[in-house]
Order: structure tokens, then C-alpha cells, then sequence
């Protein structure tokens, strides 16, 4: 190993240090209370070291919303020739979920939901990464199932927007408003009766 | 006017008066750091007066949301469905239109939210009234429409939830994360293709 990749490496490691203190502390004490010094004790970094990877408190929780939500993102482009329409939407149904609820992501956007007012750059920011860049991996997805004639051609961008809708209102919303909802038994089923509605209408 | 009747306008007077300051008083400085001697001065009463009214701040802050979702026109029941299920989505449609543009309701959902973890029971029975009463509202009317036959006998408890998930994804989820959102001019078209969903799996 060059001494470039070891630093590297070692640069590697502690931004992923910082990103797991700044979460547990978060999800702790919320943003406003949240103390960037802690954090850094935490990661066992200097603050020196935390700013030169993140240059606010703004920037690190940001950064930790984006790494909750971007391990599921990838589902969307793993569309197996072999799967139907319906299972592929099961799988990322399912992926969607399983990461918003095991990587306590909804206890990240209840965060940053309390603190819009107060900081409406970090709010805005985080709609940005969730609809923004998660959207767009269904849109893109969506578009190629209509190309190879197995979705209806459709506003792919709004499609895209409605099924997600419908899976949060079951699922995220009520999470929002209680820390200890938990995914039911039944989700499966629920996902399989909003997938058959989203068919109905744009199944090709 | 009675004495009595006297007394009750006075009294009924005042209760506005409170819940309008606290209104104010909560969406400036949300839930935990609202402080009720504040609001009773904003008010004109004395404390002992507001305690009269409203035993704790919780059943303050329960009296405002239940106050802003009342002025909310989301009578679905009332929009009787005459000739077809989609003029009643139409008009349904527009109603939400109506809540988007009623901001305060979805900033004080933002308040409650974001007291989750400090006041779990108070997120909890903001869910109860505002969400779960707006719920039931429209299964009524889609079940009154599955009588008259305007839609295919189906699950009207799970189909209420997913179309309004399909309006708020459009109208609310972005408005939740930035205060000042303001809905594109085209909005209601694209929440017309929610309508074609619906009847796509439930028309009759």
C-alpha cells in the first residue's frame, strides 16, 4: 500500500467514524442541541479533523441523512429481465421500508421536520436528497419499463411520486408522529394491494 | 341578552382569544419552548383565567390543531356524490387543495412532530384527531359510493389512506419540510392523475 492510499484509507475510516458518532448523537439530543465537540470525542477526531470533512453542523447531518437513505437507492436499477413488474415494485417496497425503519431513518426526517423553521437550508437540503435523488432512480427505472413495453407510457416523474405516496402514508406517516410504530404484520400484503392499484392503472 | 349568556359570550370570547395567541405562540416557538404565562399575556387574560380553560399546555396545543383543522372545508361526507365518483374526487380534490393552502394545519403537524420524543402522547393524539378523522371522513363517502354503485365494492379503510397518501406526497410531504413551499401552477392537473388511479382500481 502507497503511503497515498493509506492515507486515504485512514481519511476513509474516520469520515465513516464521524458519520456514526453524528448519528447517534443526533438521534440523541436532535440537531439544535446536538454538539459538534461531542461528536468528535465520539469519533475519537479532533474538531480539527471533524471540519476539515464537514464544514458546518449543517453539512455532517446532511451527509448522514444521505448515507441513510442512498443504501437503498441502488435497488432501482436492479431490474432482473425474469422478475414481473409486480415483484420488482414488491422489492423496492420492501427495500424502501426495511431501510427506513432499520436505519432509523424516520427518526432522522422527524429531526429535521422539528427544525425547518429554525433551519429551513438543512430542511430543503434533505427534500432535495429524498425526493430529489431518490425519485429520479425510480423515474429512470420506470422510464425503461416503458420503453421495453411493459409499463403504459405515463408521466414517470408523477407515477413515480404516487406510489411513494401511497406507500408512506401507510408506513412512514404514521412513524412520524409515533417513535415506537413498528412495520405490521401484514405489510407485505399492504404492499402487494398497492402495487395491484398502481398496475391497474399503468401496467402496459 | 341573560346574564348567563352574557358570561358564556365573554367566555367564549376569551377562548379564542387564547387559542388564537397560542397559535402564534406555537408555530413561532414550538411546542416545548412555548411558555403559557406568554400566552396568556398575548391573550389579555390573566394565567389563572387561561388554566381555567385549558388545564396543562398539552390540551392547549390540542384545542389549536383541533381549532385549524376545523376551519379546514374537508367535509367529505357532505360532498354527497350525485352522478359520478369523480366529480366527488374533484371536489375532494380541491378541499385539499384548500388544506395545503390552510398552512398553519400542516405547521402545527410540523410542531407536534417534532415534539415526538419530549411529548410522545401529544404527536400521538394530533395523529388520533386531525389525521385519523380525516381518514375516516372520506371512508364514509367511499362507502357511500360503493352503495350507490359509483365504485366497485373494495377495502374503503385501506383506500382512503393510499388517496390521500397520493395528494399529500403532492401537496403536504414537500410543504412539511419547507415552510414557505409553494405549490406549482399546475398542482391540481397533476393530482387529477391520483383520480385516474383510484377509478383505474375501484371505478365501477
Amino acid at each position: 500500500m502507497g503511503l497515498e492510499d493509506y492515507r486515504r484509507n485512514v481519511s476513509e475510516t474516520k469520515h465513516a467514524s464521524i458519520l456514526k458518532a453524528g448519528r447517534e448523537v443526533f438521534l440523541r439530543d436532535g440537531f439544535a442541541r446536538a454538539a459538534v465537540a461531542e461528536i468528535a470525542r465520539d469519533a475519537d477526531v479532533s474538531t480539527a479533523t471533524l471540519y476539515k470533512h464537514f464544514a458546518s453542523k449543517e453539512e455532517l447531518f446532511a451527509a448522514i441523512i444521505m448515507d441513510a437513505v442512498t443504501r437503498v437507492e441502488d435497488i432501482s436499477d436492479q431490474e432482473g429481465s425474469d422478475e414481473t413488474f409486480a415483484d420488482l415494485l414488491l422489492t423496492i417496497g420492501r427495500t424502501y421500508l426495511a431501510n427506513q425503519f432499520e436505519h432509523r431513518a424516520n427518526d432522522l426526517m422527524r429531526i429535521v421536520i422539528g427544525e425547518s423553521s429554525a433551519n429551513p437550508g438543512l430542511a430543503a437540503e434533505t427534500l432535495r436528497v429524498l425526493t430529489g435523488r431518490r425519485r429520479q432512480r425510480l423515474v429512470t427505472l420506470f422510464d425503461r419499463l416503458v420503453e421495453r413495453g411493459i409499463m403504459k407510457p405515463n408521466d414517470t416523474d408523477l407515477s413515480a411520486q404516487l406510489i411513494s405516496g401511497m406507500i408512506k402514508e401507510l408506513f412512514v406517516w404514521p412513524a412520524l408522529f409515533d417513535s415506537s410504530f413498528a412495520l405490521p404484520p401484514d405489510t407485505d400484503e399492504k404492499l402487494r394491494a398497492i402495487i395491484q392499484v398502481f398496475l391497474a392503472r399503468y401496467e402496459a | 341578552m341573560t346574564l348567563e349568556a352574557q358570561r358564556q359570550s365573554v367566555s367564549d370570547a376569551k377562548r379564542d382569544g387564547i387559542i388564537k395567541a397560542a397559535q402564534a405562540l406555537f408555530l413561532r416557538d414550538g411546542f416545548a419552548k412555548a411558555v403559557m404565562a406568554d400566552v396568556a399575556r398575548d391573550a389579555d387574560v390573566s394565567t389563572a383565567t387561561l388554566y381555567k380553560h385549558f388545564e396543562s399546555k398539552e390540551a392547549l396545543f390540542e384545542a389549536v390543531v383541533r381549532h385549524a383543522a376545523a376551519t379546514v372545508q374537508d367535509d367529505f361526507g357532505a360532498m354527497a356524490p350525485e352522478t359520478s365518483a369523480r366529480d366527488f374526487f374533484f371536489q375532494a380534490l380541491a378541499s385539499a387543495h384548500l388544506v395545503h393552502q390552510q398552512a398553519n394545519v400542516t405547521a402545527l403537524l410540523r410542531v407536534a412532530i417534532a415534539e415526538v420524543s419530549s411529548a410522545p402522547e401529544l404527536a400521538r393524539n394530533v395523529f388520533e384527531t386531525v389525521v385519523c378523522g380525516r381518514y375516516n371522513r372520506l371512508q364514509a363517502a367511499l362507502d357511500e359510493m360503493v352503495r350507490r354503485g359509483l365504485l366497485k365494492p373494495h377495502d374503503t379503510a385501506f383506500g382512503a389512506r393510499i388517496g390521500i397518501g397520493m395528494i399529500k406526497e403532492l401537496f403536504i410531504w414537500p410543504a412539511l419540510f419547507v415552510a414557505d413551499f409553494q405549490l406549482p401552477a399546475n398542482a391540481l392537473e397533476r393530482a387529477d392523475e391520483a383520480i385516474n388511479v383510484y377509478l383505474a382500481a375501484y371505478g365501477a
